[in-house]
């Protein structure tokens, strides 16, 4: 009881320092791909402060609440999302022996906990009572709703060729370190990463936020802290859709490492060695496109995702059965 | 975790409450996905992991979600505050009372009959991905979908 008290209390604190450092990275990255430096300043050479700095910054900002507000939901609905988006990661195991629950339908809880995050959206967006809010939570929700469909079903691929949805059976399905599932699994693959990047609403699929029609997003109306927890979540739901996308494709903690040391250790240091290639590639792909139409993106996603995803599916549990 | 569980069943049963009793439409909704929120907890409390989740997946994140799309994008007049539109309060609460009776007499009879097997959490999952049951249950919910496509193009004007 108390080891697993413990346990969540170091996953919180390792995950947020991962999404304060994700910030940083990200902005690096972009400086670097538009040929600029990026922060500098503060934490010299290489500016590694500059996430504290941040966070510094938006807990001395002023909390404003609109006075046309529905002001419990507009104070409740951060929260929601925030919490939402952390709890989903009890069921990712970080080595064959830490995790803190070992749930026996740990994919389910994954997408269920993460739906909590769109509700939160939508009542930010409809409690801010401000067009732009309320218009944007239209389209995230839109989007997410249409997205989330390929997403679980790519996310099922394993689960039908691994016959479990506990995470770690998932991982321990994968014989070969690093090999994905035959064909299906690659394919599953891409859909996973391209509905995760719309699940988050990035750049090229960030209709939702559109900075030049939209204003900024669901959250132009917050100020302050509460911006910071929907800007952290976003953060806090790419670090657990990488986990969860290196578990389920890349096979999670496995890896080569010698025989003398702890085991954990090297398993650890595989899991976050994939999380960090899914992240990158999510970075990539969000600093390389520009934004797509809202209906193109809709048509995108039930057209071609779904479909593909759908057959997809349907030839991998053919597979399992016949060999 | 006596204490949690009633906890729990207050919540539900107070957010079920409001559902009905709240003016606002929209708020009547959120109050709506709290109480199904509760019942999967509730499920889960009962040992039901598969069930339960599953509930909160389908009804808190996408049955709700819908409905609150729905009132989000409707007139202007549906927002109004709601009336209170029971005439016969009499009539209304002898229904209500004999149809918790009914429910109580349902619960007595079949609440209590040991249900064994199927409360193995893992039961359910490995009857879908692990049998023959899989395609099956696949083409039923391609079935399914292809009955939603043709309702929406009936539905659709022109």
């Amino acid at each position: 009881m108390i080891g697993t008290i413990l346990l969540t209390i170091i996953y919180v604190f390792v995950a947020l320092f991962i999404v304060l450092y994700i910030t940083w990275i990200e902005r690096k990255f972009a400086a670097r791909l538009h040929n600029r430096v990026g922060p500098y300043y503060v934490g010299r050479p290489h500016g590694f402060l500059q996430p504290f700095a941040d966070v510094l910054k938006l807990l001395l900002k002023e909390d404003i609440v609109p006075e046309q507000a529905d002001k419990k939901i507009f104070n409740i609905a951060p929260i929601i999302v925030f919490v939402g988006a952390l709890l989903t990661f009890p069921v990712l195991p970080v080595a064959k022996n830490i995790y803190i629950s070992d749930l026996s339908v740990g994919l389910i809880y994954f997408f269920a906990v993460s739906s909590l995050m769109v509700f939160g959206v939508f009542l930010a967006g409809w409690a801010s009572n401000s067009k732009y809010a309320l218009l944007s939570a239209f389209r995230a929700g839109a989007q997410v709703v249409s997205y989330e469909i390929p997403l679980i079903l790519s996310a099922l691929i394993p689960v039908v060729l691994a016959g479990s949805l506990r995470t770690n059976d998932i991982v321990q399905a994968q014989k070969v370190p690093f090999a994905l599932y035959p064909v299906f699994g690659w394919v599953a693959f891409i859909i996973f990463v391209i509905s995760g990047l719309a699940e988050e609403n990035k750049v090229p699929f960030d209709v939702p936020e559109a900075e030049s029609e939209l204003v900024a997003a669901y959250n132009v109306e917050y100020s302050g802290m509460k911006f910071a927890l929907f800007y952290a979540a976003e953060y806090v739901h790419i670090l657990a859709l990488s986990v969860l996308g290196s578990i389920l494709f890349l096979g999670g903690y496995r890896g080569f490492y010698p025989t003398f040391g702890p085991e954990w250790l090297y398993q650890i240091f595989w899991l976050l060695f994939k999380t960090f290639i899914m992240l990158i590639l999510f970075l990539l792909v969000r600093w390389s496109f520009v934004r797509i139409r809202i209906d193109r993106l809709i048509i995108f996603s039930w057209k071609y995702l779904f479909p593909i995803s759908l057959i997809n599916l349907f030839l991998a549990s053919l597979w399992k059965l016949l060999f | 975790m006596k204490l949690i569980f009633f906890l729990i069943l207050v919540l539900t049963a107070l957010s079920g409450l409001m559902t009905v009793l709240t003016k606002d439409l929209f708020r009547s909704a959120l109050y709506l996905g709290l109480t199904l929120f509760g019942t999967g907890l509730l499920y889960l409390f009962m040992g039901y992991d598969f069930v339960g989740w599953t509930q909160i997946l389908v009804y808190v994140g996408g049955v709700v979600l819908l409905m609150i799309f729905t009132i989000m994008l409707a007139k202007e007049s549906i927002m109004r505050p709601l009336e209170n539109t029971v005439r016969n309060p009499f009539t209304t609460g002898l229904f209500a009372l004999i149809i918790f009776l009914l429910l109580l007499l349902i619960g007595k009879t079949f609440y209590f009959v040991p249900v064994g097997l199927e409360k193995d959490v893992t039961f359910l999952p490995s009857l879908i991905f692990q049998s023959k049951y899989l395609i099956p249950f696949e083409i039923l919910s391609i079935l399914l979908l292809v009955a939603f496509m043709g309702a929406i193009l009936l539905s659709k004007r022109e």
